[in-house]
């Protein structure tokens, strides 16, 4: 049986689209026609009215007519034109040559970029480049060409008619309307049919179109019964068994309308764009919940965290980043360029340490049940730390990193190191509890606001359901006169406290997020949290812990690395370092932070399969043996026997400390393997080339091996750099430039000056991609000592990535 | 002339072979009230003439490539506009001869700008071009007024830095959804636009929605109010035009048949057309233009012929 359904969209549906939208829009233009005429109208009468003000109004002086006919002395001389008149006699008179004027060489107009910008591919072409009519006659295969690069897709190529928010959402819902009860099992069958049926080409369906209905109706019977067994998921209104909502119209309805309106975005984004357009207060789909205010919602951190998650960029330290966009610009695994998630609960820094000294008087510490454990950890410290080591296979030596909030975290208290750090914050604490104790006689007098009315973040006033304790601004507030014995009292009956205190879900909320960060430092996390003393912490850390399957404890199986051997590592690096120069693979891969927890990064990384080194931004353990170790160097790190210059790349701040490196003030850096990430570009001139079109400049001298500037631009796909690639080279101007295997710079459009660098064969500069904090980027060297003043060259033929011994697809830059 | 024919008053040329002008636009000096013409083409040099005088009195370089149309702000006889195969648009004082403002880049034309014009009263610019799109920039931001008026005032030997330019990125509306090729001429009609393609008809439409005031950023509605119909014009650069009262409406055809559509009518649906021809006009109509009362419209041929077409009284 023939099939003819173009990727998911039935026919069926695509018929139902079309002709209601016919009688939409013909009934639409009917009924507007009124609303037409007056606005025509209207608009008519008002410029009729600003004419005739305008006409009257004279700007300046106001215009008047004068124009020298008289005949320059020299006429005798001078060129004349001739014009022959149907109706008059032929006229003749000079013609007058104006002064020459030299025109500046050709350039399109581009945005200037300090660093380089992602953008996705276009997969329809935007429009027919012209390139002159000769261009078009000499090569009329030319454009053929183009097109079929993007699959015969042009925007315009066809009628698509016209349709606006407003008829969209009229078409979607007539659908729904109209088709809902008569056919829901043929809309099953459709489905199901579209499965199966293969995307024909566009010609093809045309034809096939009549075949079609027919094959259809078979189809109907044949698979009659099988639609019965048919999923409930599968059927064309989604909730439709929801009593009281408005049904939501099924994928098929968008699916349809977007193969009709190839324009107007996908299937899903047609969705999106109903729901925006028939409910206003309608939220994404996926987002972070409201997690402030009296209204906020008790949500698991990881809802919490959604934004920060999904958006923020962590190679970049900022939302919606330029460079590493969430949608990666190709599906293609590897390629993938979105933020890697945060490290699986491995943390380093020093302050995290927990304590063991109580914060205040009715620090959860006093609780006898905590206190028995935290005698029970500090007795089994050592086989604690045993135990450590085989969850881990960790060094033996303790390590500052944290495990990951145990299983039943509050319980499995503090190991050896997070008691040190308890001790730390501990003291911290101590100085509020202080202030509460000198609160403890004023605030008899204090009255507290009976409702506990929530103001600011910043000054939240909770009352506790018991109303002992308020807190106000971080420092305890009495309401009644207590003893520091009754409040023993109280808080030794262990579930009192837990039991009675509400918890508001913006507090609920932030404890799970805080929780991750501070593991089992209650009194730090009650500290964070203002609102919740840290006894109310430590309850409901139980009871979240009881209350919520444990989190897998994430292990570390990268194997650590030895230490003790740390000279034969060095070497070995070098010696890895100069076997990647070696190999007899020359492409480079795009790097890609790794992500696969529990497992070693071995020959199934992506890291190790594309001849990376692990950086800082993969998710795998700070050990791996693929990470690169950065250089111990102390001097300007410019020579061959600094590890990260060998391998090509610039000094990491975070790896490379030595060298200065880290160092904010750039005066105080000796490193001179810094200059990409830092900007520490020349000042170029920009003006026209002694060779051709535009060319760059050297303001101020620079020595051999000098950075110039990096080459900036859009980083495109190798796939869109070919589309594009062939529109360039028949302007002859290009300016693409391989990056690595996967990306290709493109400063057309977006870019920076040294775009206008020309091509010689024996030039004064040199391109090569080097690896800066997990990203390939183009830097511009001098090749020699260039002088203030010279224009500047580089080979366009050894690609950047020669240095790294990439032989590519070699792309000439010309410019007319 | 009166009686019906064309005189040629003044004639110019430029040293270059190459070059070869595209467009001219009519302004006058704001202190003398003497006539300027300003014409460019394609070697991208703007030049002003002075007809009192016959010089080329100024010229502008800046664009990167051939310009493709001139267009005078409608209530400063001095800033000019100019559209570029460049992919931009530039606006300059051609009295103080600054660069007031471009109008390119990150989400601007993405191929040669081919038409553009201002509206009545100077608040908003629409352009058009290769990339099927139209795209509308307001004239009335802070930072254009106020650049605009610093323009009259800067003095180049007294300033450390260069005149600020505007450089504007990002246009205030833009749609690809009325035409489908290049968009060839654009004319403002109160608050509705005129603009064609080589898809034989002029269409009227306004940005947003029917009874929508204000412009948003994007913003995907668009309103088609009318389109008017005529046949053989598929090739590109085919302007049409409007007199200066906004009633006459006129298209030229490959085939040389001029097109007229009287637009002062109460229903856009009623337009009537009337077809001029002439049986030794069959080279391409490229432009057309009217007198200022709309009573003389004059086309030009791309055989090197220019027609003159005189309106009779009415019936």
């Amino acid at each position: 049986m023939m099939m003819g359904v173009r990727g998911k969209v039935s026919t069926e549906w695509k018929k139902r689209v079309k002709s209601e939208y016919t009688r939409l829009r013909s009934l639409k233009r009917f009924k507007r026609a009124d609303e037409i005429k007056a606005a025509w109208n209207d608009n008519r009468t008002k410029l009729a009215e600003l004419l005739e003000q305008e006409d009257q109004t004279v700007i300046g002086m106001g215009p008047v007519w004068v124009c020298s006919v008289e005949a320059p002395p020299h006429q005798a001389v001078m060129r004349r034109t001739h014009v022959t008149s149907s109706c008059s006699e032929p006229l003749s008179i000079p013609i007058k040559t104006i002064n020459a004027v030299n025109p500046i060489p050709t350039m399109y107009t581009w945005a200037p970029l300090q660093q380089n910008f992602m953008v996705e591919d276009e997969t329809v072409l935007h429009n027919i480049p012209y390139m002159g009519d000769e261009v078009l006659d000499q090569d009329g295969k030319f454009i053929e060409e183009l097109i079929r690069n993007y699959d015969g897709k042009v925007h315009g190529d066809r009628e698509t008619g016209f349709i606006d928010d407003e008829i969209f959402v009229e078409l979607v819902d007539t659908l729904v309307q109209q088709y809902q009860k008569k056919d829901i099992g043929k809309d099953k069958l459709d489905k199901k049919a579209s499965v199966r049926k293969e995307t024909k080409t566009k010609d093809e369906e045309d034809e096939d179109e009549e075949e079609e209905e027919e094959e259809e109706e078979e189809e109907e019977q044949d698979d009659d019964e099988e639609n019965n067994t048919c999923n409930k998921e599968d059927d064309g209104w989604e909730g439709s068994n929801t009593s009281g909502t408005k049904d939501f119209p099924c994928a098929a309805i968008f699916q349809a309308v977007s193969a009709l309106f190839p324009d107007k975005g996908s299937a899903e984004e047609l969705k999106e764009k109903y729901i925006e357009l028939t409910d206003p207060t309608a939220l994404p789909p996926e987002c972070t919940p409201n997690i402030d205010g009296p209204n906020a919602e008790s949500v698991p951190q990881e809802q919490t965290m959604h934004s920060f998650h999904t958006l923020f960029c962590r190679r970049c330290f900022k939302y919606d980043c330029f460079l590493h966009p969430t949608k990666g610009s190709t599906d293609a695994p590897g390629l993938a360029t979105s933020h890697p998630r945060p490290h699986g609960g491995k943390r380093k820094s020093p302050e995290l340490r927990a304590v063991s000294e109580p914060c205040s008087p009715f620090c959860y510490l006093h609780l006898p049940d905590a206190k028995e454990k935290m005698v029970a950890t500090a007795s089994s410290c050592s086989s604690d730390k045993l135990r450590d080591d085989n969850e881990s296979s960790n060094d033996a030596k303790p390590r500052k990193i944290r495990k990951h909030a145990s299983v039943d975290s509050g319980n499995e208290a503090s190991s050896e190191d997070s008691n040190d750090s308890m001790r730390m914050s501990g003291r911290k604490i101590d100085k509020t509890s202080t202030s509460c104790v000198e609160f403890e006689c004023k605030t008899s007098v204090l009255s507290v606001n009976g409702n506990g009315s929530l103001g600011s973040m910043h000054n939240k006033r909770v009352v506790c359901t018991d109303s002992d304790v308020v807190r106000t601004n971080n420092k305890y507030v009495y309401t009644k006169p207590l003893t520091l014995e009754s409040l023993t009292v109280k808080l030794s009956d262990a579930t009192e406290p837990y039991n009675l205190v509400t918890w508001l879900g913006s507090e609920a909320s932030m404890f799970r997020v805080l929780h991750k960060v501070f593991l089992n430092n209650y009194c730090a996390i009650s500290q964070a949290i203002l609102t919740k003393t840290c006894q109310q912490v430590y309850y409901f850390a139980q009871k979240e812990a009881t209350d919520l399957p444990a989190d897998a404890s994430v292990k570390d199986n990268t194997p650590p690395r030895k230490k003790k051997k740390k000279h034969r590592l060095w070497s070995m690096h070098c010696r890895k370092i100069q076997l990647k120069k070696d190999s007899s693979s020359n492409h480079v891969y795009n790097y890609s932070p790794c992500d696969h927890p529990n497992q070693p990064c071995d020959q199934n990384c992506a890291c190790v399969m594309t001849q990376n080194f692990c950086e800082k931004f993969c998710n795998c353990s700070p050990d791996c043996q693929n990470r690169f170790p950065g250089c111990r160097c102390k001097a300007s790190c410019n020579t061959k026997q600094c590890p990260c210059f060998l391998a090509v790349r610039e000094c990491d701040p975070d790896l490379c400390v030595t060298c200065g490196a880290h160092e904010f003030s750039i005066n105080k850096i000796t490193c001179k393997n810094v200059s990409v990430q830092r900007g520490l570009h020349k000042h170029l001139l920009m003006a026209p080339s002694d060779v051709a079109g535009w060319g760059i400049y050297l303001k101020d001298s620079a020595q051999k091996n000098e950075f110039i500037s990096e080459y900036c631009g859009e980083i495109i796909s190798q796939d869109e750099a070919d589309r594009r690639g062939k529109v360039y080279d028949k302007y002859m101007c290009s300016f693409l430039f391989n990056l690595n295997n996967d990306f290709v710079v493109d400063a057309t459009r977006k870019g920076n000056k040294i775009r206008f660098a020309n091509h010689s064969i024996n030039p004064n500069c040199y391109a090569k991609v080097m690896m800066v904090n997990g990203d390939h980027r183009i830097g511009i060297f001098a090749k020699r000592h260039i002088q203030s003043g010279e224009e500047l060259f580089f080979d366009y033929r050894y690609g950047p990535t020669e240095q790294l011994k990439f032989v590519g697809i070699e792309r000439e830059m010309e410019f007319l | 002339m009166d009686d019906g024919s064309i005189k040629i008053l003044q004639c110019y040329s430029d040293p270059d072979p190459e070059e070869n002008f595209y467009t001219v636009a009519w302004s006058y000096d704001t202190e003398t009230g003497r006539p300027i013409l300003a014409a460019a083409g394609s070697r991208g040099v703007i030049r002003i003439f002075s007809l009192a005088t016959m010089q080329c009195v100024k010229h502008f370089i800046g664009h990167g490539n051939a310009i493709n149309e001139l267009k005078f702000h409608p209530r400063d006889p001095n800033l000019l506009l100019s559209v570029s195969k460049d992919h931009a648009l530039r606006m300059w004082n051609i009295r103080t001869d600054i660069l007031v403002a471009t109008f390119g880049g990150v989400e601007a034309h993405r191929d040669e700008v081919l038409s553009t014009d201002i509206d009545v009263e100077g608040t908003c610019i629409v352009s058009c071009g290769m990339d099927h799109s139209l795209k509308i920039w307001k004239l009335t931001t802070d930072i254009m007024l106020s650049t605009i008026n610093q323009s009259y005032t800067f003095n180049p030997s007294r300033a450390v830095r260069p005149f600020p330019t505007v450089q504007q990125n990002f246009p205030d509306f833009s749609t690809r959804d009325i035409h489908r090729n290049y968009v060839d001429c654009v004319r403002w009609l109160g608050r509705f636009i005129l603009s064609k393609s080589c898809e034989n008809t002029i269409v009227c439409w306004k940005p947003g929605l029917l009874n929508q005031t204000e412009l948003k950023h994007n913003d995907t509605n668009v309103t088609i109010i009318h389109k008017f119909d005529y046949k053989e014009c598929e090739i590109w650069f085919m302007r049409f035009s409007l007199d200066y009262w906004q009633k006459v409406l006129a298209v030229g055809n490959q085939q040389g048949r001029t097109y007229v559509w009287d637009l002062d009518i109460s229903d856009p649906a009623q337009a009537r057309c009337s077809t001029l021809t002439h049986p030794k006009c069959v080279a391409p109509i490229r432009q057309t233009a009217f007198s200022r009362k709309g009573n003389i419209l004059i086309t030009v041929c791309d055989d090197a012929t220019i027609w003159r077409w005189d309106r009779v009284a009415q019936q």
